[in-house]
């Protein structure tokens, strides 16, 4: 009992903060239990019976996890998971305090986690995973990283402490090199040149030759994906549209065989994939006043390239919001943007820099509005279109700010359409 | 339009890290605007002749790795070209510096927004000394940002520096003009409220 002090504080933390900020506030509890015991989280990951997977890399953390949890819950265990894209350690102890015990325990058979990078490198140092998934090295937080290579760096860390299984991304060169300083078992998800292909960071090291992948996605059309099993083929209904969302499903799937074993079932794992929701924000549509809006996350140069690719048209409404996360905005200039064709609102802390970008690709804007709530409330005042529907395309904190500001604040809340 | 202003840029693919080229888009965008036409071409490292500008930007260790191996000439030809402007972005400006002789390397590392004399930028390297210079000499004008990316997005002044310097056009604004500066304007004072 002797977390049960700083678990009582969190709970506090987490009813005053949600009496000011009505669904708000997964940090701050977090943060403060994080101060008064520390040694809490570690003890929690390494006390789960079919043990602690890390599912980690640039990009598709967030979809990759919810898609794995999924297949897990349908096949019966019950999961531990950071299921409000809080892949930082305060994040763990936020779900700790909102759904834990009161002696730092969580009721569930496995955990299976998204981490960052850097926070995975730096949990791995205490407590090992059983297995780990590395996903992929896209050139990202370069003001946090420096380089692609510490990226790298960290990854391997992460491959490096797994003590029975490290599931990579057959198709990126970097997740090669990490394979190669990984002594136990390994085994690949890939996707066919044709189905899609990725900018991986360049590694300017000598080609690895691709390993053969246990699993495949081997055809796309629009939502629906073919993943070359193990046990054959299987066509699911992705829960949005986009090569890299049945990349995530079939690194999901891959390493869900693996903690289910004998007990994997594709046809359960099938229906999970087919019938679970986006995760909020990648393609989630939500219905507003009457009116359809979806709602794109873009995080770094590859998901805002592989989400402004993957319109089907440039927009008739658009609204573009860069929020205070972006920290550093040179990023936004290594993205192309040729197929929007205007946008209609840029707002968001990074209003200005996100204008400037824009403008110099020639991209017309029609309002830059420094007022995020008010852009907000402009542009879904804004007659529907006669195409298609509203989009925004929104940094992390603007996506915070929006989902308090509109209410939508439960996670689970996401609809498939 | 008369003239055509060509802006050379040396290997964009590799290095564009922190979108260090978007620099030349800054200054197509700022010389169209005032009616004069402007070309940005990929530059072959043994070809550097006939360009108004130069460009090195940002990149990996491992580009710059590859590129030292594959090029060893590289930064002395880029030094020694005929270009009325040199601009050098992030890390490039670090080779440069270890070409001529002039690099000092602190014991920590700056990643943070700094503004030097009014220059405001992105910094992001463990190098001494000042992190950004502008030189214009009678054999021209050599620019050194160890602020990456598109500084001169932000830096509007120094984009029209080194146009009217190189007598690539004649002071003007324009509605648009004004409207990039409002937003540059904006855009540094908000760097520093992170």
């Amino acid at each position: 009992m002797r977390y049960l002090p700083a678990l009582l504080i969190g709970r506090l933390v987490r009813f005053a903060v949600r009496l000011v900020r009505p669904g708000g506030g997964s940090a701050l509890p977090g943060l403060v239990v994080s101060k008064l015991a520390p040694g809490l989280v570690n003890k929690l990951l390494s006390s789960f019976p079919k043990g602690l997977v890390i599912i980690t890399g640039t990009a598709g953390k967030s979809t990759t996890t919810k898609m794995a949890v999924a297949i897990a819950r349908a096949h019966g265990l019950t999961v531990f998971t950071n299921p409000s894209t809080a892949n930082i350690e305060q994040g763990f102890f936020s779900t700790l305090v909102k759904s834990g015990t009161l002696s730092g325990k969580y009721p569930a058979d496995i955990a299976i986690l998204e981490m960052d990078e850097g926070h995975a490198a730096a949990l791995v140092r205490d407590v090992a995973p059983r297995f780990s998934v590395i996903l992929n090295v896209f050139d990202d937080q370069l003001d946090r990283f420096i380089d692609p290579a510490i990226v790298r760096e960290k990854l391997a860390a992460v491959a490096k402490r797994t003590t029975e299984k490290v599931i990579l991304n057959a198709d990126d060169q970097n997740c090669l090199l990490i394979a190669q300083e990984v002594e136990i078992e390994k085994d690949y998800f890939g996707i066919q040149s044709q189905v899609g292909t990725f900018a991986y960071s360049k590694t300017y090291l000598p080609e690895i030759s691709n390993p053969t992948a246990r699993n495949t996605v081997t055809k796309l059309s629009g939502r629906e994906a073919v993943l070359e099993t193990i046990s054959g083929p299987v066509r699911i209904e992705l829960p949005s549209r986009g090569s890299h969302f049945a990349l995530d499903a079939v690194a999901a799937w891959t390493i869900c065989e693996e903690i289910l074993g004998s007990g994997f079932d594709s046809e359960l794992a099938k229906r999970s994939l087919d019938t679970m929701p986006p995760v909020f924000s990648r393609g989630e549509i939500k219905v507003i006043d009457g009116e359809e809006v979806e709602f794109i996350l873009i995080q770094n140069p590859i998901s805002t390239q592989l989400n402004i690719d993957n319109l089907d048209t440039s927009p008739e409404q658009l609204m573009f919001a860069i929020g205070r996360d972006v920290h550093d905005p040179s990023w936004l200039w290594t993205v192309d943007y040729s197929k929007l064709d205007h946008v209609n609102m840029v707002s968001g802390f990074n209003f200005a820099d996100a204008a400037l970008m824009l403008s110099y690709n020639n991209i017309p804007i029609e309002v830059i509005e420094p007022d995020y709530f008010k852009a907000i409330e402009d542009f879904l005042a804004l007659p529907q279109p006669k195409l298609g529907r509203k989009t925004v395309l929104y940094s992390a904190d603007a996506m915070r700010r929006l989902r308090r500001y509109k209410g939508f604040t439960d996670p689970e809340d996401v609809q498939r359409v | 339009m008369s003239k055509i202003v060509r802006l050379g840029t040396l290997f964009p693919e590799d290095l564009n890290l922190n979108g260090d080229q978007a620099n030349l888009l800054v200054l197509r965008k700022r010389l169209e605007l005032r009616g004069v036409e402007c070309l940005i071409q990929t530059a072959k490292p043994d070809q550097l002749d006939g360009y108004g500008l130069l460009f090195l930007g940002h990149g990996s260790k491992g580009a710059w790795a590859e590129l030292s191996a594959s090029q060893p000439e590289l930064i002395s030809n880029f030094l020694n070209a005929n270009a009325a402007v040199k601009f050098v972005a992030g890390n490039g400006v670090e080779k440069v510096l270890e070409v001529s002789g002039n690099l000092v390397r602190q014991s920590s590392w700056s990643s943070e927004f700094v503004s030097q004399d009014g220059v405001v930028g992105y910094l992001n390297d463990d190098l001494a000394g000042p992190v950004f210079t502008y030189e214009s000499t009678p054999k021209g004008i050599t620019v050194l940002s160890r602020l990456h990316g598109p500084i001169l997005a932000k830096n509007p002044t120094i984009a029209d520096k080194i146009i009217f310097d190189a007598g690539w056009a004649q002071e003007s604004s324009s509605a648009e003009l004004d409207k990039l500066d409002q937003l540059a304007e904006l855009s540094r004072k908000t760097a520093f409220e992170h």
